[in-house]
């Protein structure tokens, strides 16, 4: 039996519109759980890697759909205070980049290459890495710019000052994501795969 | 098996290291500008300032402490913990900051947090400072507060200032 044959097995049920809800309501839930466990550590959360494993196993509207909500609800109910507006705004845009960072690699050689066979699973975490990596950087770029937004005279120093003063931030959060983008993320694919949990591309 | 796909697409690999580079040797720079910038400017060290510190517990009641011998190297976080009791939690590397939970016994909840505001030399008004605790040294400013409030929302631009009917501005 081949890893693809599985897949395509398994491909119609997921496919349900119904099944999807269930899907972006299950992973919205781990996103929510993990974000509430994960309280006390600044700025590292398993979150983003189940926003992308969303989007890269089931879709961009299961991804976007997850990113949309899991922050729209951690932003409301927070154990800091409910986000204003802005910041709101501002992650559940971010938070779709990794959907689109999930998608985009769905559908490239590095997941057909892998999925035919290949036992480069060093190299595929490798890759799940670095694209995790330019995912959270995208993402700490957009927030910390909208965090000093309307708090600067311009937008070029929205950008700097916000980088700047959230540096000691996103290092914990790109150095976090790098860590679970390169063991969570593959396994997790290797095993839905295997499981026929996948929708074709 | 055994399909190289790093050796199958050589380029694409390159671009993601070399962007991942990029990415890193950024952080690092703007990490380097963040420790710059909150380190003590010269000179501080070794001279003593004024700062006024107003605690207000936000039922009516507070304190203003006036200490004339503040340490001009020292940070918020010191000169709190020197002036009251502070309950605070550490999170250590890379961010090393401290979060104030409590006040001379008077602990955040649910419902109330303390907010950190100083006067901006510049509008002579308050406003809630945008970094942490640990990030504010007295080279800039001189009078600053806890202030108690309710927790309706991190759109500091919504709260009231420390001091009732005192001017207020969103930005410094």
């Amino acid at each position: 039996m081949t890893i693809t044959a599985v897949t395509t097995t398994g491909a119609s049920a997921l496919d349900r519109p119904s099944v999807k809800v269930l899907i972006v309501a299950v992973f919205t839930a781990l996103c929510l759980a993990t974000d509430y466990a994960m309280t006390g550590l600044q700025n590292i959360k398993v979150m983003d890697t189940l926003v992308f494993l969303a989007a890269f196993l089931f879709g961009f509207r299961s991804g976007i759909g997850v990113a949309l909500l899991t922050r729209f609800i951690f932003g409301l109910v927070n154990p800091f205070g409910p986000a204003d507006p802005i910041t709101l705004l501002f992650v559940m845009i971010g938070e779709c980049f990794f959907a689109i960072a999930g998608a985009a690699l769905r559908g490239t050689f590095a997941v057909s290459s892998f999925t035919r066979g290949s036992r480069d699973y060093g190299r595929f975490s490798i890759v799940l890495s670095l694209v995790g990596l330019q995912a959270t950087f995208a993402f700490d770029i957009l927030t910390n710019f909208g965090s000093w937004l309307f708090e600067t005279s311009s937008l070029y120093q929205a950008l700097l000052v916000g980088n700047i003063v959230g540096a000691p931030f996103s290092v914990a959060h790109e150095a976090s994501n790098i860590v679970f983008f390169a063991t969570i993320a593959p396994a997790v694919v290797v095993a839905a795969t295997r499981l026929g949990l996948r929708t074709p591309q | 098996m055994g399909l190289n796909i790093v050796g199958e697409h050589k380029v694409l690999f390159a671009v993601l290291f070399l962007v991942g580079a990029g990415i890193v040797v950024f952080q690092a720079g703007a990490y380097y500008y963040y420790q710059k910038s909150s380190a003590c400017p010269d000179p501080c060290q070794g001279s003593t300032i004024t700062v006024e510190t107003l605690i207000n517990y936000g039922n009516g009641t507070g304190q203003w402490i006036n200490r004339t011998d503040v340490p001009s190297d020292w940070n918020f976080y010191q000169l709190s913990a020197s002036i009251s009791k502070v309950q605070a939690t550490y999170y250590g590397p890379p961010t090393s900051e401290h979060l104030v939970t409590g006040i001379n016994g008077v602990q955040s909840n649910g419902q109330n947090f303390w907010s950190l505001w100083a006067v901006c030399q510049k509008s002579k008004a308050w406003f809630a400072t945008n970094v942490g605790v640990d990030a504010i040294h007295f080279t800039t400013y001189h009078t600053l507060a806890w202030y108690y409030q309710a927790t309706n929302s991190q759109d500091s631009s919504a709260w009231n200032p420390p001091v009732q009917g005192a001017a207020k501005v969103n930005a410094c």
